[in-house]
């Protein structure tokens, strides 16, 4: 395995571990309040990301 | 195409920072090292409820993880064709560098494609903006490519 292919596979498992991590501390999704499908149309507002109000 | 559907589906442009940024708070706030509520930006309502919620219901760190994924399997054919690999020198520049472009686009709100494409593309003043200032700090990044020969 080459130093190149290793440091990728050790990303992903990073990767992943943190996403378990993330997933197990966090609250269970509430599969009937789940964001739409498609937001747009939805009558939901976007929030977080760029919808963030900078103050 | 792709980021109108992102814009159509998530309900804002395109961005990546936002997710990082995430991650980040996060695994300061894991460690005990952070306080989302004392913080100006994370105490807001929608971040706080990203901070506090699984991030897979977060649109960013989704798109993120598609663009890690994506960037990872182009690379991969071009296994054989790679340099010669990064000196000490060159990985600590590449890691200030990195930390500086992570930190200055978060403080711009947004990079080349939150702040930019997507601000440009959106009718936003603040993409326009940022344009010649990314240009101006090219300038500089490229000398210092240069100077540490990358």
């Amino acid at each position: 395995m080459t130093i190149r292919s290793l440091s990728s596979t050790l990303f992903w498992i990073v990767l992943v571990l943190f996403v378990a991590w993330d997933w197990s501390q966090s609250p269970p999704i509430d599969v009937r309040q789940e964001p739409p499908l498609v937001a747009a149309g939805s009558g939901q507002a976007a929030s977080g990301g760029h919808c963030s109000l900078a103050r | 195409m792709l980021a109108a559907l992102n814009l159509a589906i998530a309900g804002q442009p395109w961005g990546v920072v936002y997710g990082f940024g995430l991650w980040a708070a996060k695994l300061a706030q894991a460690t005990g090292s952070f306080d989302a509520a004392s913080n100006a930006f994370w105490s807001q309502a929608g971040n706080a409820q990203r901070l506090s919620q699984s991030l897979l219901l977060d649109v960013t760190s989704i798109t993120n993880i598609g663009i890690l994924g994506g960037a990872l399997w182009i690379a991969a054919p071009r296994r054989e064709a790679s340099t010669r690999p990064l000196t000490a020198r060159q990985w600590l520049i590449g890691l200030v560098a990195g930390f500086v472009l992570g930190y200055s686009s978060r403080l711009a709100f947004g990079c080349n494609i939150g702040a930019m494409l997507s601000g440009i593309s959106t009718g936003s003043l603040h993409g326009w903006i940022w344009m010649p200032m990314a240009f101006a700090g090219t300038l500089i990044g490229v000398r210092v490519r240069r100077r540490f020969g990358f």
